[in-house]
């Protein structure tokens, strides 16, 4: 009895264990990769830049970027204060916050005078507006100037004094309405003190604005201003200005806005010198109109502003205003321009919401139904279950005026049958909708009312390509805007303004902006490199002159002047560049290496930073934001479990901070172009660090055995263990092996135990680890077959090239392509290292390592995501591997670990 | 006698057992409710993002619309709200699915905190968005990295628990999810719809084993599929499948009228 009792408790505890353990969760691929150099931003952090390391200045570069380098260029600076404004901008910090400390302050002041409330008013400062959208309807400054006024008053009062909680249960009224609604405070009369019947009068006036009413808004900020005794005297003057900017902000009528945007500068221009408590504010606010108002005058007066101002206060808002307005200005003329290329197209190739039509009765009937004269309906027959039949809806156009009866009777006779109940209440919704989208059409307000403008920051179109001549005056009126469009231009005509622009002035930024553009058949180059090659290296513009200097030569065949000036540049002060820029030099000389020293020096770069889901930074600082990133509620681990693994995972990356690596395209000519032979000499090389030297060999020695060159395996084998010594325990059975038989066996186990290991040289950081380690989860190991096509930037799928080395023989090609077409032959690594077990446990059936082999055999050719073939994998070898294992080592261990055959 | 009551009790202990073991395995395997379908959310959803948006002249028995109604951004310990700011203008009859856009690390670079806090501020808000007009449903579009996860599973969670029963709870979801990295399986979600789009590494992988023929793993990510209008796929639709559509442009008629093609590929 007890017996039968415990074996249902324990079938109870298994099945409540079985049904409720979480799915095991598989770990992806690593995704930390290295950046060698960043191209639309400076290298991060961006402190250094904003204090004039300014690198090579790519047209790629943000424009608030170029504004930076155009003031160093012109021989400006910043003050420190600039700076950090600068550091914020680039940061795409927002010049004020968006409130939430303030609110957050306010609350607590309100908990401060002892109210005895169960829970503080929820405060939302965006109110809806239209339909779906909402807008900032209350500021901080609201929230700072309601708090500081509270204080004041319980301060002088007393927090308990009744009028102090009136004053406050009106300024919750007043915030009420800064979500949504029309709340105002009740009208106070003689008998309350003058300074809160003063203080509900502005309260009230507050809450018609955040309500939206501002007309009685500024009718009661008006009559406050004129008050001599109010203490809001000042604020309401300035108030109303900001009630009619708000005003002609919300309003969708363009002539009403432009209307009370002018009222609103008037008011704005005499407060800004009348008013000393709200000078700045009103000077604030009077930009913003003027932005609004006149964005081309605007955008000129910033120009002026940000290239010759200095110890600007309001540099960051300054910058702001002046890069949104160029991107808008620009969009607007793109928007125009597609227009005007699309009215020129034939009809039939037209964009837009009229839609090209089979024959002229279609489009007939298209206009007709605008014009309300046809109505055309659609209705959905449905399935036994009751989805709708989309293939097969009828559509029937009637005459606009035909009945609700007749539409029905029309249906039952397109479909030969009686219509259901469903379809009926289909069909008569269907009418009436029919009905009032006729309406619309016929009604005299039917148009787009949308506005064009669109408050996306930056261009929809693809700006970069508009020819500079379609910019307007205003944009090309001054010079930093003429030069950062003429810079960031695709126009073919660039080259030949900006070097008009250089032989007009001689100023470094155009001779920089006209070398950017140069090309070998540009006219009057010969001119501009003479004068280019006078920069001197102190010039803030010498690195980016330098760079494209070197790319001319090149274009030139002059390569040994290039590989001169490179030479120089690398050997004098280099690291006082940015990383980046270090990094673009390099890679040109990389492209100049005349032999194999040079390609290996040259063809290794330290990132300057790396990227992680997100985030980058040094390994360093990714590491440390890792460690702090546990959760006790979140994780199953516990914290020195979770901070151990994050060590582990760190562990072997933390020293890549400072080294340097291979990039995609040294390592592809490694890959197509070094045949085994070379790949060995360039591991011995000096120039070559001990850590990039490792990838080499283990590259060399597993290429030596796939292609069975016993020779080569055995020659570089001490440099294997020399080089990866954790590999011992496993490589020395290897060169212990006597026979060739043995030899290959034992190569294989070591390819199985490190699946790592591959033929082919790979770029950023390394992993390397045992099969144990990964946990038998093979995703992305051993190696893919070499592809031989990539895509295209359109995303057309081409033959790849992979440009041949000056410095290898055409022996050494031949072998390297021979060799390629060998690895290509053999394929996916996990396919053919499994066939390779399953024919050793044919032939040594009782070699005791056979069954982990075959287990490592079963494990990586499982279907994978990430594999060579996106989930391709060799379903045959993997169950032809299981079987073996199953039926001749049933007893073993690994065949354990395999576990039930339905849970692979 | 007591003996075999005893046992008596002992084997219906057993039998409740084997019952329970019955009804767990069977769970996976019953078929999902699907709150969208009940709700009668027409077959294609237009999504309507950060731009303006006129749809009146959509027909509101054929597509839906599922607006971004607000961007809410982690950052710290904070939830950095971010409401609509571009007009949307939908016909009376048009059926709205609310759609909150969580960012977080993969955006800002930073960390969030993640904390109990946090989640329930983005509760309060995600609930809120259905107090717009015509909302019949809420979707959330959260990209979220791998340290994230379980703070997205808790989070659906929470708001699953706070929904009215009969309110569709949609999620977004990148299309690695649907297949070999299956970690929104048993989300409490009436779909997961897989962003066949804009699919960065994974879109070769996962564009050839769609075209050919084979469907995704997961099966939340079974009920919909959301494409966009400029990435054309070679693929066979199931036609009972919800289809969410994304467009780079502002929508035009024209649009509307090329989606047959792109679907019966």
């Amino acid at each position: 009895m007890r017996v039968l009792r415990a074996t249902i408790a324990f079938v109870l505890a298994l099945v409540i264990a079985i049904n409720f353990v979480p799915q095991a969760r598989a770990c992806g691929p690593s995704s930390i990769e290295p950046i060698f150099v960043f191209k639309e931003s400076p290298d991060p952090p961006f402190a250094d830049y904003t204090q004039g390391k300014i690198g090579i200045v790519q047209p790629s570069h943000g424009r608030k970027t170029l504004f930076i380098a155009y003031r160093y260029l012109n021989d400006g600076g910043f003050t420190a204060g600039e700076q950090q404004a600068l550091v914020d901008a680039l940061n795409g910090k927002a010049p004020e916050d968006e409130g939430n400390e303030a609110v957050k302050e306010w609350i607590a002041a309100r908990k401060e005078i002892g109210l005895n409330e169960e829970k503080a008013p929820e405060i939302y400062t965006e109110r809806r507006f239209g339909g779906y959208e909402f807008f900032p309807n209350c500021s901080r400054n609201a929230f700072e100037v309601a708090t500081e006024t509270l204080k004041q008053r319980a301060a002088t009062y007393g927090a308990e004094d009744q009028r102090v909680r009136s004053w406050l249960e009106a300024q919750d009224t007043v915030f009420q309405n800064c979500v949504g609604g029309a709340h105002t405070p009740v009208e106070l009369g003689p008998e309350s003190p003058a300074w809160l019947r003063k203080d509900r009068d502005y309260q009230i006036a507050a809450a018609y604005f955040y309500s939206l009413n501002f007309d009685e808004a500024c009718k009661r900020f008006e009559k406050i201003a004129l008050d001599n005794e109010s203490a809001w005297q000042q604020t309401a003057d300035y108030l109303v200005a900001r009630t009619l900017v708000r005003q002609a902000s919300l309003t969708t009528k363009e002539a009403t806005k432009r209307e009370v945007y002018e009222q609103a500068e008037c008011r704005l221009e005499l407060l800004s010198l009348r008013s000393a408590k709200f000078r700045d504010a009103s000077k604030k606010l009077l930009a913003l109109v003027r932005y609004r108002v006149h964005p081309e005058q605007r955008v000129r007066e910033l120009a002026q502003t940000l290239t010759t101002r200095n110890a600007n206060e309001n540099l960051r808002q300054d910058l702001i205003d002046y890069v949104w307005l160029l991107d808008k200005i620009e969009e607007q003329v793109g928007r125009e321009e597609k227009k005007r290329k699309e009215a020129l197209k034939p009809a039939e190739q037209k964009e837009g919401s009229t839609p090209s039509f089979e024959s002229t009765a279609s489009s007939e009937m298209y206009q007709a139904i605008q014009r309300g004269e046809l109505i055309r309906l659609t209705i959905y027959p449905k399935f036994a279950d009751g989805r709708p039949d989309y293939r097969n809806a009828p559509t029937v156009t009637f005459k606009y005026d035909v009945t609700e009866s007749d539409v029905l009777r029309a249906f039952e006779e397109k479909l030969g049958r009686k219509l259901t109940t469903e379809e009926v209440n289909d069909g008569k919704a269907m009418y009436a909708m029919a009905e009032s989208e006729r309406n619309s059409l016929v009604s005299p307000n039917h148009k787009w009312s949308m506005s064009d403008s669109s408050q996306h920051e930056g261009c929809y179109f693809d700006c970069k390509a508009l020819a500079l001549d379609l910019l307007p005056d205003c944009l090309r009126a001054d010079e930093l805007s003429d030069w950062i469009f003429t810079f960031q231009s695709q126009d073919e005509n660039s080259y030949r303004h900006a070097a008009e622009k250089w032989r007009e002035t001689d100023s470094v930024v155009w001779l920089m902006a006209a070398l950017t553009k140069a090309e070998k058949a540009s006219p009057g180059l010969d001119r501009l490199l003479g004068r280019a090659e006078a920069v001197q290296r102190d010039s803030p513009a010498f690195p980016t002159i330098a760079y494209h200097l070197v790319r001319l030569k090149i274009a030139f065949g002059k390569t040994a002047e290039a590989r001169k000036m490179l030479d120089q540049i690398i050997s004098s002060q280099f690291e006082l560049l940015p990383v980046s820029a270090q990094n673009q030099f390099i890679e040109q000389r990389f492209q100049l290496a005349a032999n194999l020293s040079e390609f290996l020096k040259f063809g290794a770069r330290k990132p300057v930073a790396f990227y992680d889901e997100g985030q980058i930074g040094k390994l360093s600082e990714l590491f440390d934001r890792s460690k702090q990133s546990w959760d006790a509620e979140l994780s199953d681990e516990t914290k020195e479990e979770y901070e151990q693994r994050i060590d582990d995972q760190y562990k072997d990356l933390l020293p890549w901070d400072n080294r340097r690596t291979f990039d995609q395209q040294t390592v592809d000519l490694f890959n197509w172009h070094f045949p085994l032979d070379a790949l060995v000499t360039a591991s011995h090389d000096p120039a070559l660090p001990r850590y990039l030297q490792r990838r080499l060999v283990l590259a060399a020695w597993t290429r030596a055995i796939l292609l069975k060159n016993e020779t080569v395996a055995q020659r570089i084998a001490p440099d294997v263990l020399k080089l990866a010594p954790e590999m011992s325990s496993v490589f020395n059975r290897y060169l212990d092996a006597g026979t060739p038989s043995e030899k290959e066996n034992a190569a294989l186990y070591v390819l199985l135990k490190f699946p790592d290991l591959s033929p082919l040289v790979a770029g950023g950081l390394p992993t390397f680890g045992t099969a144990e380690q990964s946990d038998y989860y093979f995703e992305t190991s051993w190696w893919c077959p070499l592809s031989t096509t990539e895509y295209s930037f359109e995303g057309k799928e081409v033959p790849k090239i992979v440009s041949r080395p000056g410095f290898l023989t055409d022996e050494q090609l031949q072998a390297a392509q021979h060799e390629r077409t060998a690895l290509i032959a053999i394929g996916d690594g996990k396919s053919y290292l499994g066939k390779q077990v399953l024919r050793w446990a044919g032939a040594l059936p009782d070699d005791p390592l056979v069954p982990e082999a075959l287990f490592i055999a079963v494990k990586a050719n499982e279907s994978y995501k990430y594999g060579c073939g996106g989930w391709n994998s060799d379903e045959e070898t993997r169950q032809k591997a299981e079987a073996l294992l199953r039926e001749r080592y049933s007893r073993s261990s690994w065949t354990a670990k395999l576990g039930a055959p339905e849970d692979n | 006698m007591r003996r075999s009551a005893a046992i008596r009790r002992s084997l219906s202990l057993l039998l409740a057992a084997l019952l329970l073991f019955v009804f767990l395995a069977c769970r996976a395997r019953a078929p999902a409710r699907n709150r969208a379908d009940e709700k009668e959310l027409p077959h294609i959803i237009l999504w309507a993002w950060e731009r303006p948006e006129n749809l009146e002249f959509i027909d509101p028995r054929r597509f839906g619309v599922a607006f971004l109604a607000q961007t809410l951004v982690l950052s710290g310990e904070e939830v950095v709200f971010n409401p609509r700011r571009q007009p949307l203008k939908v016909a009376p009859q048009t059926k709205l699915i609310a759609v909150t856009r969580i960012e977080s690390q993969k955006t800002t670079g930073k960390r969030a905190s993640l904390s109990p806090g946090q989640r329930q501020r983005l509760v309060t808000l995600i609930l809120k968005t259905r107090e717009l007009p015509n909302v019949l449903a809420i979707q959330i579009d959260f990209d979220v990295v791998t340290s994230e996860r379980e703070f997205y599973r808790a989070l659906l969670g929470d708001l699953r628990s706070q929904l009215p029963d009969e309110v569709p709870l949609s999620m977004t979801a990148l299309a690695s999810f649907c297949v070999g990295d299956r970690w929104v399986s048993g989300l409490p979600v009436d779909e997961a719809v897989p962003m066949i789009f804009r699919m960065g590494t994974d879109d070769q992988p996962i564009k050839n084993l769609l075209a050919g023929g084979n469907d995704f793993k997961e099966p939340l990510c079974r009920k919909s599929y959301g494409i966009a209008l400029d990435e054309p796929l070679q693929m066979k639709f199931v036609d009972s499948r919800r289809l969410y559509v994304f467009n780079v442009r502002p929508w035009t008629l024209k649009d509307l009228e090329s989606l047959p093609e792109r679907i019966q590929k």
